[in-house]
């Protein structure tokens, strides 16, 4: 079920009812919870139920396995037993065929050709989404971080919450789990700003992404055809494309979850307005790049010891970002490179240089920040061509192209009003998202201080912005990975 | 709780308000889906030939050039698994249906109009021909299906501007209104050919046996299934690709050998149509088609 579809449309009110209404008791709304979840989730593909049923069993029943066992070693064995079976589900599905074709290849290189043969698998929606989520709760059993919870229902609800099943946010367990445990209680405020994120969320996806993908499609698909200006613009959108599709679902996720008492974890922080490669991962993909950060960077040494430590370890965790992202080569040089992109920061020891909101109490950035994110979008734009392209030579093929003599035309679309009004749009969406960027999210305080009319009215205009511009309805991006 | 649901009913009142007045206004335009279904309502009794198929059997086959009663159904965009759907509907009301007309094209058998983004389509054959082509509610609605934006130019168009909003003649043809295309044949030619070139062929089988079906419905009936291939210009078919054109070919000779009441022309590189018959390069315009719905017409008399 789409989050931008008349079926969830349907879907949310009818589960929010019964949820307050009907369900009163803790048990009964958990109960509630993992039902609508399996709905949601088999609403495009029942037959994948099992897989995350089969995913919650393992961890659950670990969890409890590595609290029960009182020698440390046990512990250990048991915790990367578990590991063991969730990398090795994951990797089945989505892995699979690429280390065969891989396999394949390399021994070629050497005159054998050993053909294995490859499997027709389909991946199963939000897989490396919730593999991550029920790693984390046995390593965190493990490290004495959070205890492990009889309760199977409540473990369930964790695991497949349908707001962030398929997407993320990555829920931690610690974060999570208590609030899954305890009573909730309906808030008036929490709840009118969870629809706000919503409408915000939705706006994102369905105004902005979704037209951008009407452009950056046709020319990805025929890049051959274009000039190198449009062939660049085509990739700036893709940029756009990408932060409102992906930062769009997580405002749904976590505006949903508000209507039902629930805090996620914040998933996006404004990445377009970072000041350089170091602060922009630290606002995109939060849940994830804080996953690795603790259960692989830190492990691996992370920033302790020499400069020459810190950057394998930059590297290392940028390539097995790249690689979560599919089973593409592609995406590990789009790790690769920016993990380069981090190496000057790393050596000045700059790479923790911002930790404060871009032009805090002002209202426009100053010069220098002004070129950081500039630059910094700049290297997003090309470096997304490697994430975006269908495999590593096209991408190659695509910069090429971009970098000709055609560079300095006009872009071409194939239509230029169509192009003028989304290119208004992307600077409307910014503006907002600047008013708001010391904020949870964009729409949390816009009009706060005015008329409660001045304030309806700015949400009725992004109702009908949304029924006037939507476009042609497109798949999440994230939910291929 | 109370004043939260209070508060956002009152906002969301209106705007439902709004979509129902908007879906009711939009259902009362007359469009070319009600007209065709209300038309061969009127003509059931009469027609011998029936025609099927995407906008080139719209545009390409005149009935008034066919020596029997013969009614035109094709639509734009129109895939095999709807003109399937169309005949299992009408072929139970037209007592004296003796051929059916269904183009083979270069896409025919790999697309389907759910797939895709002319999707949205599938609301005018829910909504004007009664036929449950599409169970999400989407594509029950003039609203939900089409863009405010072109909505509302739709509603302005008809209701403000008194435009003409049927393009079908009473036959079920439709004609372009200017002979020729703007731009260069050569580039709509090539154009067409790389828009209508699929790189997937997840829908082949499927759409085989939507044919397979279609055919076999009118062998039960007694009915006889002309299958073409419409003429294309040269630009067009010289940008085709070999492995997608061929599968077309041989699935209409298969289909020829396959069943006694079917029989396959293939007209693509047809030379008796020159540049002057093409509205573009592989639509055929008002000469064109009168040229085209002879050459059938004889061949369905003979």
């Amino acid at each position: 079920m789409l989050f931008n579809s008349i079926d969830f449309a349907i879907f949310l009110p009818i589960v929010f009812v019964l949820y307050w209404f009907v369900f009163k008791a803790l048990k009964s709304q958990n109960v509630l919870l993992l039902v609508a979840s399996y709905v949601f989730y088999a609403w495009w593909d029942w037959r994948f139920l099992g897989l995350i049923i089969l995913s919650t069993c393992i961890d659950f029943c670990f969890g409890l396995a590595i609290e029960k066992t009182l020698i440390k070693r046990h512990k250990k064995y048991l915790v990367t037993l578990s590991v063991l079976l969730n990398l090795g589900i994951l990797g089945f599905f989505k892995y699979y065929n690429f280390f065969i074709e891989n396999f394949n290849e390399a021994f070629m290189l050497f005159g054998r050709d050993i053909d294995l043969n490859y499997l027709n698998i389909i991946l199963p929606i939000g897989i490396s989404f919730y593999t991550f989520q029920t790693m984390s709760y046995s390593i965190d059993i493990y490290r004495d971080k959070i205890k492990p919870t009889k309760d199977i229902i409540a473990f369930a609800s964790f695991i497949c919450f349908f707001p962030q099943l398929v997407a993320g946010p990555i829920e931690r367990a610690s974060n999570f789990l208590p609030q899954i445990q305890k009573r909730r209680i309906f808030n008036y405020e929490k709840a009118t700003d969870g629809l706000k994120q919503i409408l915000w969320g939705l706006f994102k996806k369905m105004v902005i992404a979704d037209n951008c993908a009407f452009f950056v499609n046709d020319v990805f698909e025929n890049y051959g055809d274009y000039s190198g200006s449009t062939l660049f613009f085509a990739a700036f959108l893709f940029s756009i494309q990408i932060y409102c599709d992906f930062s769009g679902y997580s405002d749904i996720a976590i505006g949903v979850s508000r209507l039902f008492g629930f805090n996620l974890k914040k998933n996006f922080a404004y990445p377009y307005f970072a000041r350089n490669i170091a602060e922009f991962w630290r606002h995109w993909h939060i849940s994830l790049t804080t996953w690795f950060k603790d259960y692989f960077y830190i492990p691996i040494g992370g920033s302790r010891g020499s400069k020459w430590m810190q950057l394998r370890n930059t590297f290392a965790i940028f390539m097995v970002i790249g690689l979560w992202h599919g089973a593409h080569w592609k995406f590990v040089v789009y790790g690769l490179i920016n993990a380069l992109h981090f190496v000057p920061y790393i050596i000045r020891g700059k790479n923790t240089k911002y930790t404060s909101i871009v032009a805090e109490n002002r209202l426009f950035p100053n010069k220098k920040e002004l070129f950081g994110m500039f630059h910094t979008f700049l290297f997003l734009i090309f470096a997304r061509i490697f994430f975006r392209a269908d495999s590593l030579t096209i991408a190659v093929d695509y910069l090429k192209n971009l970098f000709s003599v055609t560079l300095f035309q006009l872009p071409q679309f194939s239509s230029n009003s169509q192009a003028l009004v989304l290119f208004m749009l992307i600077l409307l969406s910014f503006v907002v998202e600047w008013f708001g960027r010391d904020k949870e999210h964009a729409l949390e305080n816009i009009f706060n201080k005015s008329k409660r009319s001045y304030r309806v009215m700015f949400y009725y205009t992004i109702v009908f912005l949304i029924f006037y511009f939507n476009g042609e309805e497109q798949q999440f991006i994230y939910f291929q990975f | 709780m109370k004043k939260f649901i209070k508060q956002f009913l009152a906002f969301l009142i209106p705007i439902l308000i709004l979509i129902v007045i908007l879906e009711i206004t939009l259902r009362h335009i007359p469009n070319d889906y009600s007209f065709k279904n209300s038309e061969i309502e009127l003509q059931k009794d009469d027609v011998k030939t029936l025609i099927l198929g995407s906008s080139h059997s719209m545009y390409g086959m005149n009935p008034e050039y066919f020596t029997q009663s013969a009614y035109n159904l094709g639509h734009v965009s129109e895939t095999i698994d709807l003109d399937y759907l169309m005949l299992k509907k009408y072929i139970k009301i037209l007592p004296e249906l003796e051929t059916v007309v269904l183009r083979l094209s270069y896409t025919t058998l790999y697309e389907q109009l759910g797939v895709g983004a002319e999707a949205w389509r599938l609301k005018d054959y829910n909504l004007y021909y009664d036929l449950n082509v599409s169970n999400k509610l989407k594509y029950k609605s003039e609203v939900l299906s089409v863009k405010l934006k072109n909505n509302l130019s739709q509603l302005k168009a008809y209701y403000l501007n008194d435009e003409k909003m049927i393009t079908v003649k009473k036959s079920g043809w439709a004609f372009f209104e200017n002979e020729h295309a703007n731009g260069t044949i050569d580039d709509l030619g090539l154009y067409a050919a790389k828009k209508h070139t699929i790189a997937s062929d997840a829908l082949v089988n499927e759409n085989i046996l939507f044919l397979d079906k279609l055919v076999q419905l009118c062998d039960d009936k007694g009915v006889k299934v002309v299958l073409v291939t419409l003429p294309a210009y040269k630009s067009y078919r010289d940008n085709l690709n070999d492995s997608q054109l061929e599968t077309i070919i041989n699935t209409g000779k298969k289909m020829n050998n396959k069943y006694k009441n079917c029989t396959y022309y293939n007209f693509m590189d047809d030379e008796a149509f020159t540049a002057e018959d093409f509205y573009d390069a592989d639509h055929l315009n008002k000469k064109g088609s009168k040229k085209f719905s002879s050459l059938i017409d004889r061949l369905i008399q003979n």
